[in-house]
């Protein structure tokens, strides 16, 4: 047997549905996710649908009466949730229950499980002013929440200085006013919208029961088609807030190489470039953890579909501008201090990830679905070919056309730093 | 090699000595992909030491060491493990310090090196200093966090002499000034021999061929006799709290409202429940605080509970405090409507509805959750070892609690003594 073989799905493929009927897993797991046009609703008004939906539901007399529910199916969960992405808003409906010899024989539970879900989905919210009121005073106490804390302030800065128009900046359920001027005729005209929008249905040890969806919802399967190009605000500079909180936080964009959204080698370049860039053995972790000691751990993520990576840490106030100084450096030269050791140990890592998620349906669903969406392959065995395909030469080739954006600072309150 | 077998659960626990003294307990699970072998020493940030051979022993000194015990002469302790295709990490609790790796591949490897790593003390002072920075900001990502400063808070309002009070136990800044590579040396030499040491395994693994392992290594019982000050913890005062009301700014502006409970020296409850203690501590934060009790769901409606931040069960020799966190815009009428319920505690959950069946499937669940997932399941076996048991037996204990014995426990946590903290937002100030 190849040793690739062992990352062969065999999935199944159907409209837009897709399947994986030869994977053993503990848990089953289903993700419906609808792309709503955002010219006809706000983040808003789907996230306290969402909200609605997963905390009151029509089916159930009361919150307790679902949870109650939800603990009777063996902790099974029927979560909704909503995500501003650059084209489209996504609805997704993520069900989920363990299963082992003994529930499903005793149980049938994953049956019990979908029906329950869609039940849900299909009777709707509660639209009464206290759960309204209930869903909506939460959304805007995290919004407040998030607000508050440096993290988040360091974002804002971000966007409105650098990326203004970039989606994965912006507050997740969108600004308090606009949470408190959603009404339960928006909120009706938003399930309409979900229910009629296309959709795409990924899973993992419902295989027996897709037919009970296929008969529920009936719409197009979605694909993406574009990418859009981030648009990057002038001129680089370091800039820096002092706020209340006590952490210090500084962010540091660099714009990426541009590659198309539908080019699978580009992105697998990218996603091992960012892997060396944030594992543990990576020159940046090495030299701004250990060596210079400015913090406990730097986070390199990337942005608007992979087109800029932001590197951020929390450090001491003293500490920052020789801390962006010396990641600029090591990241705007980077071709000097990546290594093929860890290029080499970056794959076998990622080869593991791969492996271990085989029988973690939680992480591999969502994973999977957001593939099936943007017509990357639906097997593992084609990503790990791929992946194999890459030369340390590609990724190096990639490190060279990174150009800094832009860096905002967070500066806090605490002084415990001992130097 | 003792064989327990947990045929509802699908386990079978295998435990012994080596001729060496070594202790271990392996988990072996089907259909499970990777494999989690970890070796947790039985001393961890508890500050129950107050010096080693005449050697100040700082609070955080055990989390010091566990951060440098990955450099080694052959180099990164980290990088090592992942050229041996394992992912390794370590972590320090009260009880104890665990150094673990998990890996799909060859076990055996990567397990000689854990055993070499962790009883060979390699070090400088330079490399001792330049941690320093690293640990602070560690703990630094703690500080603008609630329900860290809530917990603090109430193990001070809650205890007079407890070794939970010191819920900073990776060290302060100011505690960590005091660390040095002699400190380091001491504790190492104290602690770090074969026998404090215990193997756990978790996951795709064969018992026989890791004890065979086991059994070829050649571990010197590096631990001398050392001089140990002890810090006693024995002035504790089970009837009351040391402070009922404690308010501290929050430190995001928000308010919260929090109780703790100070559960009855452990020594006590073992006496009246034996063993199904530590089966109640399983499903204690579902039973009381989750929205399966009416009484909680009723405060939710009620606006009086926005969130629900936390809920936790924080052990440490005798004592042991039970905290909830929550986020609220009206902290007294949440306490008068929190003091009602824990006064009433004990009649919560009655026999005609499917409450307390609900909690119990819910526990199931989880449980399965548990056992797929090597780390997991390797996390949960150290926590009950803790308390001298192997984890899939108090997991099947949980699922056979009756609602009689239930309620008995939950009257003695009703008249357990409690604090309330308030963490008191921008509005309150």
């Amino acid at each position: 047997m190849n040793e690739n073989d062992k990352f062969k799905l065999n999935p199944v493929s159907d409209g837009n549905f897709v399947t994986y009927p030869h994977i053993k897993s503990r848990n089953c797991v289903m993700a419906v996710t609808f792309y709503v046009d955002k010219k006809d609703t706000n983040i808003s008004a789907l996230n306290v649908l969402a909200g609605l939906l997963t905390s009151y539901p029509k089916k159930f007399k009361s919150n307790r009466a679902k949870i109650k529910e939800e603990m009777l199916l063996c902790n099974s969960s029927c979560v909704f949730s909503c995500f501003n992405d650059t084209t489209n808003y996504s609805f997704m409906m993520l069900v989920g229950c363990c299963s082992n010899s003994y529930t499903h024989a005793l149980t049938n539970i994953e049956k019990k499980v979908l029906k329950f879900a869609l039940d849900i989905l299909k009777k709707g919210p509660k639209t009464d002013p206290v759960s309204m009121t209930l869903v909506k005073g939460r959304m805007i106490r995290s919004t407040e929440d998030l607000k508050g804390s440096a993290d988040y302030k360091v974002l804002n800065g971000l966007q409105k200085n650098f990326l203004p128009e970039c989606v994965d900046l912006g507050l997740p359920m969108g600004e308090e006013e606009q949470i408190k001027a959603v009404t339960d005729k928006d909120v009706l005209k938003a399930l309409d919208l979900v229910l009629k929008a296309k959709h795409n249905v990924c899973e993992v040890g419902f295989d027996h029961e897709t037919n009970l969806i296929k008969r529920a919802l009936k719409g197009e399967p979605y694909f993406r088609t574009e990418k859009k190009d981030v648009l990057v605000k002038g001129p680089m500079q370091d800039l820096s807030i002092s706020v209340d909180s006590p952490s210090t936080v500084v962010a540091i964009l660099y714009k990426l190489k541009k590659h198309s959204f539908h080019d699978f080698k580009e992105r697998m370049i990218s996603t091992v470039f960012l892997a060396m860039l944030s594992s543990p053995d990576s020159f940046l972790f090495k030299e701004v953890r250990e060596k210079y000691g400015f913090t406990y751990g730097i986070s390199v993520e990337s942005i608007a579909d992979g087109q800029v990576l932001s590197a951020s840490f929390h450090t001491d106030p003293a500490s920052v501008k020789v801390a962006i100084k010396v990641v600029d450096s090591l990241l705007l030269d980077n071709n000097k201090y990546l290594t093929k050791e860890v290029f080499q140990n970056v794959v076998k890592g990622m080869l593991s990830s791969y492996e271990k998620n085989l029988n973690r349906a939680s992480q591999l669903v969502p994973f999977l679905s957001s593939r099936f969406e943007s017509k990357l392959p639906l097997d593992l065995k084609d990503s790990v070919e791929m992946l194999q395909l890459i030369t340390f030469q590609d990724v190096l080739d990639f490190g060279k056309e990174i150009s800094k954006v832009g860096s905002f600072t967070a500066v806090g309150q605490f002084k415990g730093g001992v130097k | 090699m003792d064989k327990a077998s947990y045929k509802k659960l699908g386990v079978d626990v295998y435990q012994g000595t080596t001729s060496s003294g070594l202790k271990y307990v392996l988990t072996p699970v089907k259909n499970v992909r990777d494999a989690t072998f970890g070796i947790a020493f039985n001393k961890g940030g508890s500050p129950d030491e107050l010096t080693i051979d005449g050697s100040k022993i700082p609070l955080g000194t055990a989390h010091y060491l566990e951060h440098r015990m990955f450099q080694t002469p052959q180099g990164d302790g980290l990088k090592i493990f992942m050229d041996m295709n394992a992912d390794s990490n370590a972590f320090t609790s009260r009880d104890t310090t665990f150094y673990y790796f998990t890996t799909l591949k060859d076990y055996i490897k990567p397990l000689g090196f854990l055993f070499d790593m962790v009883t060979h003390f390699y070090m400088t002072e330079e490399d001792v200093e330049r941690e320093r920075p690293i640990i602070i900001g560690e703990i630094e990502t703690n500080i603008d966090d609630p329900a860290y400063q809530f917990s603090l808070a109430a193990d001070r309002a809650l205890y007079f002499d407890s070794p939970l009070m010191y819920l900073d136990f990776i060290g302060t800044p100011e505690s960590l000034k005091q660390v040095h590579l002699g400190t380091l040396r001491k504790f190492f030499k104290a602690h770090y021999g074969v026998k404090n040491m215990t193997l756990f395994g978790t996951g795709n693994l064969d018992p026989k061929k890791v004890v065979d392992f086991l059994e070829g290594l050649k571990l010197e019982n590096i631990s001398s006799n050392m001089d140990i000050e002890k810090v006693k913890f024995d002035k504790e005062d089970y009837t009351r709290v040391k402070n009922s009301f404690v308010t501290i700014p929050s430190p995001d502006g928000q308010t919260y409202l929090g109780v703790a409970i100070k559960l009855p020296k452990r020594k006590d409850l073992v006496e009246k429940f034996g063993d199904l203690v530590f089966a109640f501590y399983e499903i204690l934060p579902e039973l009381v605080f989750s929205n399966i009790s009416k009484p909680i769901d009723q405060m939710m409606n009620d606006g009086l509970i926005i969130m629900k931040n936390s809920v936790d069960i924080d052990q440490d020799g005798e004592d042991a405090a039970f905290t909830a966190l929550f986020e609220t815009n009206a902290p007294e009428k949440l306490q008068a409507a929190l003091e009602h319920y824990l006064n009433n505690l004990g009649s919560v959950y009655s026999p005609f509805s499917l409450d307390f069946k609900a909690i119990k499937m819910s526990y199931f669940g989880n449980i399965i959750n548990t056992i797929g997932k090597s780390s997991a399941l390797a996390e949960e076996m150290i926590s009950g070892y803790e308390n001298h048991l192997a984890w899939p037996g108090i997991a099947a204990r949980t699922l056979t609690l009756s609602l009689k014995d239930t309620n008995a426990f939950l009257k003695t946590i009703s008249k357990a003594p409690r604090a309330f903290i308030k963490l008191a937002g921008k509005k309150e100030n």
